[in-house]
């Protein structure tokens, strides 16, 4: 009977920690997913810059994911990821307690205690390292940080192409001067009857340019208003559907009037140019244009009219 | 497309392209001569020799270093590995190569050490295999076929998400420091305090021309002066009689002269409408057009909905009431023809019809382009190309201005005779002597600076010459080189780090004489408030202001950026302002960090973020994973 119990018992522990040992896999499967950044082969040799990475997603994700993995095999290597997350969206002191935390409480794992390079730290001692410069040096400065773009609510615009309509909202929050700029053109009647004027199939349409509206095709693109911009640059990136303020080779600022809209993303325009709005319907459209038959001038062979903006301001009305 | 249907798609395109391809091959060989058969072709080309089976599967391949401790790998296990990989990636032209296993070797071992690789669980939650996976069953029957076991295909799909895993973990841990993007900005943003003596060609001018150029002077300059030439050459220019006709701008007692009928019906309009529509579609009114694109959800209510027509109706009326003046003066013109002879025939039939006479004399492109912003190119490239007296072929737009011209005279750009630049030449043969004089005025300043320090240094550089010449004895010596060629190679060197020597102490003594030099020869002396490197305007003949040209000039030199403090120039020149300076960089210093603008700090951070990424990209090679785990081969 004893030695029944024993091997019952024995069935049941070996059964438990079978069990335990799939839910560490599946964490360590999550954890997989968790990485903002992954290195497949699409991806190789694009390093996206910093700010294209919603770290604070990032952060979510791996929290909720140190909850789960808590007392596991897997909460070394989560915490490590989270504490990097965290310095990257800027908060530096939860990151170092967070590494803290990691080297106190796991002092004998490899991120802890291996080096992989000679006379190297590890990995856990060099990320506490940049914490503890990094804090030491916002202590002293006062570092800015860029902030988020958000859509404005109270104003959109509807874009009346010859070939149908496209609806836009703007960043006001991160570039109040190129939505002022853009808003005050658009009032004025400025990019009325202009072309689209250069296109690159699937990824970009370009337009806005006054001279593309009665100056022969060779002309388009090389005229604007008199004015330039400051680039205001934010944690907007340049992803599908986002309207930048085109600023031409060699140019410091922003053109005046030029702009593209994104049929991609462009993570290479990022802190280049300046986006300004999104398209919130009718990016389709664009998209058709793009992969028509283009012209020697890189226009649509088939003319595109830009044939008047309507403003939408929810407060006023129209 | 079912299964059955696509399998029978296959085979009869197998079929077709068969025969196909065997007609075309039999039709080929029968066209052409016999070949030699080629047969000593190699497989495999040299250098990329297949893996053999080791003879000794004990011995010790290699070593290498992992988180400390040192790692022997035996030939049997480097074998084991290449048995591994085989199956999935060799090629058969293109044998695995040992570089490619040292590659998976030293990356598995670092996942590994890391505790990355996946577990036997994780292993079997992930594989294709796994009962009621997708395809599981044809998978195994494939690999199968390829001659591999389960067991060696699911090690393979572990130690490859292990090494995938080392890969993005890599990429992820990636931070960068605030003072890593301000170090970099700072180096391109130092504050330079700078000490300069100008000379400038103002005052020499004015003597020069308060003096006055002989005649053969004048003459020299002019046939020898391509500047000069350049600026007097006559441009390419045309003369034309220009009729216009702008309805926008004409008056009431205008209009009503003009006025040809009462008011229009609308089937009237309409008819003028389909006829101009094309022309009359791109004078729709700005502000009224997105009247055209009501909102969906937002439709107008019947009565409010507008046509182009409707938008266009008052133009449309406006040219009705006023009749087509223009194509009746072009009409007349056309006919009258050779008859049009001077001026007061076009002011005539411009008055006959009521329009616009413009007279254009002697105007070049650019002038023209001003006068006609829309039109001006296309209409000097029409008039150059007309011969005079030609009316133009068609009426033609400019905005809302309707237009045609009869061309009247050109003339091809040319050299003007020395007379008729002769007035104009003094002031240029003036500021081109003043420019040369102060030019050499600062040359002789930078002698006499040169003359002081060579005096004083006269002792100091010697020994260093001596010196030189000793150093290359010596390693003439050592080396034995008796190679003539090789010993001159060395000498030069010698002489070459004696010269920078000589004139960085020359350099440094210069500016201590500095100031004593400048006031000994009466010089203007100045200084500049601590500046950061500008990029030099585009055009700087906008600044007006001598100082601030100035400024602009010694901020945006690249020398000055090039100069360590205490260090003096030689001479810098700035053909805008007409002055020559020498440069003393008092001093360089970093900027404070409250200096740098938000956009350069995120430009440098996601700069430095990227190359972060690249590297850890890129740190996979064999050669950079041996060099970093000191891989050893015996």
């Amino acid at each position: 009977m004893k030695t029944k119990l024993t091997l019952l018992l024995l069935l049941l522990t070996s059964l438990a920690s079978a069990q335990d040992a799939k839910a560490v896999a599946k964490l360590m499967l999550d954890l997989d997913g968790a990485l903002p950044r992954l290195t497949d082969k699409q991806n190789q040799g694009q390093g996206m810059p910093n700010l294209s990475v919603d770290w604070e997603k990032a952060v979510t994700r791996l929290g909720e994911l140190a909850t789960r993995a808590a007392s596991t095999s897997v909460e070394p290597l989560v915490l490590y990821q989270l504490g990097t997350a965290l310095y990257n969206c800027g908060q530096v002191e939860e990151a170092m307690s967070t590494l803290r935390d990691l080297s106190d409480r796991f002092p004998t794992h490899p991120l802890v205690t291996l080096s992989l390079e000679k006379g190297g730290k590890s990995r856990a001692a060099r990320a506490l390292d940049d914490c503890v410069e990094e804090l030491a040096f916002r202590s002293q400065h006062k570092v800015l940080t860029l902030s988020k773009a958000q859509l404005d609510p109270e104003v959109t615009a509807t874009l009346h192409f010859s070939v149908g309509d496209v609806k836009i909202g703007f960043y006001t929050n991160v570039a109040p001067q190129h939505v002022k700029n853009f808003l005050t053109l658009a009032k004025s009647s400025a990019y009325d009857r202009t072309h689209i004027h250069h296109v690159a199939p699937g990824q970009w349409v370009k337009l806005g340019d006054p001279w593309s509206r009665d100056r022969s095709m060779d002309q388009w693109g090389k005229g604007g208003p008199e004015h330039v911009l400051d680039n205001e640059f934010s944690r907007a990136t340049h992803k599908k559907g986002v309207l930048s303020m085109w600023r031409g080779p060699g140019r410091p600022k922003s053109h005046g009037s030029q702009f593209m809209v994104l049929l991609a993303d462009q993570p290479h325009l990022d802190f280049v140019q300046t986006p300004f709005a999104e398209v919130l319907s009718g990016l389709e459209i664009l998209d058709a244009v793009s992969r028509k038959t283009r012209n020697q001038y890189e226009a649509p062979a088939e003319e595109v009219f830009l044939n008047g903006i309507t403003i939408e301001r929810k407060a006023a009305g129209k | 497309m079912s299964v059955q249907y696509r399998s029978w798609l296959l085979s009869c395109l197998v079929c077709v392209l068969g025969a196909s391809e065997a007609g075309w091959a039999q039709g080929i060989e029968d066209s052409l001569p016999v070949q030699p058969a080629v047969s000593a072709r190699p497989q495999v080309p040299d250098g990329l020799k297949p893996i053999t089976a080791p003879a000794d599967p004990t011995r010790i391949r290699a070593t290498f270093t992992m988180g400390g401790k040192e790692v022997k790998l035996t030939e049997q296990q480097f074998y084991d590995t290449y048995l591994l990989l085989k199956p999935h990636e060799e090629r058969k032209e293109q044998p695995l190569q040992p570089m490619r296993i040292i590659e998976h070797i030293l990356m598995y071992a670092e996942a590994q050490a890391l505790g990355l690789a996946p577990t036997a669980e994780e292993v079997e939650l992930t594989s294709p295999l796994r009962p009621g996976a997708m395809f599981a069953d044809s998978l195994l029957e494939r690999i199968k076929s390829m001659g591999i076991t389960q067991a060696a295909y699911l090690e393979y799909m572990s130690q490859g998400r292990a090494v995938q895993r080392l890969k993005d973990w890599a990429t992820n841990d990636v931070r960068v420091r605030s003072s890593s993007a301000f170090d970099q900005w700072k180096t391109e943003n130092h504050l330079f305090r700078v000490a300069y003596v100008e000379f400038p060609a103002t005052q020499l001018e004015a003597a020069l021309l308060s003096k006055g150029a002989t005649e053969a002077e004048l003459r020299k300059f002019w046939s020898e002066n391509v500047n000069a030439q350049n600026k007097h050459r006559m441009p390419t220019t045309v003369s034309a009689d220009l009729f216009l006709f702008d309805p926008e701008k004409l008056t009431a007692a205008q209009q009503d002269a003009l006025r040809t009928q009462g008011n229009v019906n609308r089937e009237q309009a309409f008819v003028h409408f389909k006829k101009h529509k094309d022309r009359l579609l791109q004078q729709i009114p700005s502000d009224q057009r997105p009247k055209l694109y009501p909102q969906p959800g937002q439709l107008p209510k019947l009565p409010e909905i507008v046509t182009p027509f409707d938008l266009l109706l008052p133009v449309i009326q406006r040219e009705l009431v006023l009749g087509d003046p223009m194509g009746a003066a072009f009409e007349k013109a056309r006919q009258q023809g050779a008859a049009i002879r001077g001026r007061e025939d076009a002011v005539a039939l411009a008055k006959e019809y009521g329009l616009q006479y413009v007279r254009v004399e002697k105007q070049d492109n650019q002038a023209l382009s001003q006068l006609m912003p829309a039109a001006g190119h296309q209409l000097f490239s029409e008039l150059f190309n007309a011969p005079p007296g030609q009316l133009s072929n068609s009426l033609s737009w400019s905005g809302v201005t309707q237009y045609f011209w009869r061309a009247v005279d050109k003339s091809v750009s040319a050299l003007p005779s020395f007379e008729e630049v002769r007035a104009k030449l003094i002031q240029d043969w003036a500021h081109e002597g003043a420019v040369i004089a102060a030019q050499k005025g600062c040359l002789d300043f930078l002698a006499a600076l040169e003359q002081t320090v060579g005096a004083e240094l006269a002792g100091e550089e010697a020994r260093l010459d001596e010196e030189a010449r000793a150093a290359a004895k010596k390693e003439v010596e050592q080396l034995s080189a008796e190679n003539r060629d090789q010993a001159e190679m060395i000498r030069q060197k010698h002489t070459i780090f004696s010269e920078n020597k000589k004139k960085s102490l020359r350099s440094t003594r210069m500016a201590e004489h500095f100031e004593r030099v400048a006031k000994e020869r009466s010089v203007s002396a100045g200084e500049l408030p601590p500046f950061a490197f500008e990029m030099m305007y585009m055009d700087r003949s906008a600044i007006s202001d001598p100082r601030e040209l100035r400024a602009s000039f010694l901020k945006s030199s690249y020398q000055i950026r090039g100069m360590e403090p205490g260090q003096v120039s030689p001479i810098l020149s700035d053909i805008v302002l007409g002055s020559h300076f020498v440069v003393k960089l008092i001093s360089r210093e970093e900027p404070p960090f409250e200096n740098m603008p938000t956009a350069d700090f995120a430009q440098r951070s996601s700069g430095l973020e990227r190359q972060e990424v690249y590297s850890a990209l890129y740190r996979w090679s064999a050669q950079q994973l041996m060099q970093r785990h000191g891989w050893t081969e015996f």
